[in-house]
């Protein structure tokens, strides 16, 4: 049997951004819980500024759904509709490395890995350690 | 070991402890037939039997001929693919101790041959609930780049299994037990492991580099095959739960920085190999309890910023070759029992900043008279060409000395005394 999961998706989320993300991430996840997909903003670009990211095994379907207007699923019908909206607006798959004025996805095929999408994306992790 | 195996004897270990009571009874009641018991059947009595608190996790989609992976926190959705994500993994022993992970983007993904749970190590985990008391005692961890038992004292709540930093880039197999395995019970579940395809001990791995970072709740770190480690960095970060470390193979490591940082109850450290360490930027900063160091060989080590800082039982430092080293910032700061510190260290340094190198220190006057004229020794002429000394006793007059000549070389100079 093979999965229905065949990509990965590595989401960069400008740390400005991180509660409408996480909005977005609840339409297009299977779980309630999908409203903490976006947590601390531990990457940063060249620049210094900083991200959350997460990454995923996806449908192939994802990217299409991700354009298509949404609705509120039946795990979250309270959600913030267009909060969700306006992160969708941002979105920007496979365009190159993350910048703080969109929400930079890298969609791949599911035995890419993770720490490949994110050097794709041009972060780093933020030092953890000072003082 | 195949599923199969396991298989031909069906019995259901996750409905209760009875069920597990009264199969092992029958084991050992009845003379009149000899049942097949799968190894890890076997396991589960060896380990569960005598209702211990813990957890057994085996990432196969179906075990015991019952389901124990899905997809879904709910449990819903079967695991049957590789590759599908992992929200729920059945607890094997009758403690129903049940992982799971409710945001669909941190859920691990299942892989077959060998049968795991492979991590992005960016926020793939699964979430287990300590009960009250916690688990202490041991945990048996099995990845896909080694399988080691490690003491563990986890409190009562949220435990995550995986994570951003992770010995391995899979989990193939846990297993916790609220008391000390016994050698046996150790070896056995480890050897179910291995069977059953994950790494065994760590000895093709070269970089270290965050693998227990963290991990607070380890409290007896084994001696495991670290020999091809180039890079232990951040490797103990923050394990600050263990109180001692064993001799593990440092001899082709080139990189220790922040390796043991915030191992705040180590008291001791072994006599390591570091002969081919280059770098020990905060190796041991905030190694609090640590009150005597070894003579490690230094001997090819340059930076050695911050390594000693706030090792604040350290009473006496050993004669260390630091001849090559040429960052000394902070190094010994915030030492602040240092008091006795051998003489002719820094003789043979070429370039070097010595800034806040013994801030917050007990020197004694022997001490900082000598550490003032090993500078001087050295020559250097050039560079940052900075040393602070607070705390402890002012240098005398030969001390004096040495900092009149640092002074008309360039350098700034500061220590006890204001002299």
């Amino acid at each position: 049997m093979m999965t229905k999961y065949q990509q990965r998706a590595t989401i960069a989320v400008p740390e400005p951004l991180i509660a409408e993300a996480n909005q977005l991430a609840l339409a297009l996840g299977e779980s309630a819980a999908d409203d903490k997909t976006f947590n601390t903003a531990a990457w940063q670009d060249a620049e210094g500024n900083l991200y959350a990211v997460s990454s995923t095994v996806a449908k192939p379907i994802f990217a299409q759904i991700a354009g298509q207007p949404l609705q509120a699923p039946d795990h979250a019908p309270d959600m913030d509709l267009a909060a969700a909206t306006r992160s969708q607006a941002l979105l920007q798959i496979n365009g190159g490395i993350a910048t703080p004025d969109v929400i930079a996805v890298i969609l791949g095929d599911r035995l890419e890995s993770a720490q490949d999408h994110i050097k794709a994306l041009g972060l780093t992790p933020i030092p953890q350690d000072t003082p | 070991m195949s599923a199969s195996i396991d298989n031909l004897i069906n019995v259901n270990f996750t409905k209760g402890r009875n069920d597990l009571l009264n199969f092992g009874l029958k084991l050992g009641g009845r003379g009149d037939h000899n049942p097949y018991i799968s190894p890890l059947n076997r396991l589960i009595i060896l380990l569960f039997s005598n209702n211990e608190q813990g957890a057994f996790y085996i990432p196969r989609p179906i075990v015991n001929g019952t389901q124990a992976l899905f997809q879904d926190a709910a449990g819903t959705v079967p695991v049957t693919a590789d590759g599908d994500p992992v929200g729920l993994m059945i607890d094997q022993s009758p403690n129903e101790h049940t992982a799971v992970q409710s945001t669909s983007a941190a859920r691990p993904t299942y892989n077959a041959s060998p049968d795991r749970l492979s991590l992005d190590k960016v926020d793939d985990a699964l979430i287990i609930t300590v009960p009250a008391g916690g688990f202490v005692g041991t945990m048996v961890l099995a990845t896909d780049e080694g399988t080691v038992s490690y003491g563990v004292d986890i409190p009562a709540g949220e435990y995550e299994i995986g994570g951003v930093y992770f010995p391995g880039n899979a989990i193939n197999g846990v297993v916790f037990l609220n008391s000390a395995m016994t050698n046996i019970e150790k070896s056995n579940t480890e050897e179910y492991f291995i069977e059953n395809g994950a790494g065994v001990d760590y000895s093709e791995v070269t970089s270290f580099s965050d693998y227990w970072r963290d991990r607070s709740e380890i409290t007896e770190f084994p001696l495991i095959d670290t020999s091809s480690g180039t890079s232990f960095d951040r490797a103990w970060y923050n394990c600050y739960s263990l109180t001692s470390f064993p001799l593990i193979d440092t001899s082709s490591g080139t990189s220790l920085n922040r390796t043991w940082r915030g191992c705040t109850s180590l008291t001791n450290l072994p006599l390591i190999d570091v002969s081919n360490v280059t770098s020990f930027a905060q190796s041991w900063l905030y190694c609090s309890s640590l009150t005597i160091f070894p003579l490690i060989d230094t001997s090819k080590g340059e930076n050695f910023e911050r390594a000693w800082g706030a090792c604040s039982s350290l009473l006496s430092f050993p004669a260390l070759n630091l001849s090559k080293g040429t960052r000394f910032f902070n190094t010994w700061s915030s030492c602040t029992s240092l008091a006795s510190f051998p003489p002719n260290m820094f003789d043979e340094v070429i370039t070097s900043d010595f800034t806040s190198a013994f801030n917050q220190t007990s020197l004694n006057q022997e001490s900082i008279d000598g550490i003032l004229v090993s500078i001087v020794t050295s020559g250097i002429a050039t560079g940052t060409r900075a040393f602070d000394q607070s705390g402890g006793s002012a240098p005398s007059s030969t001390g004096e000395a040495a900092i009149d000549t640092l002074r008309s070389r360039g350098w700034t100079v500061s220590v006890t005394g204001g002299y």
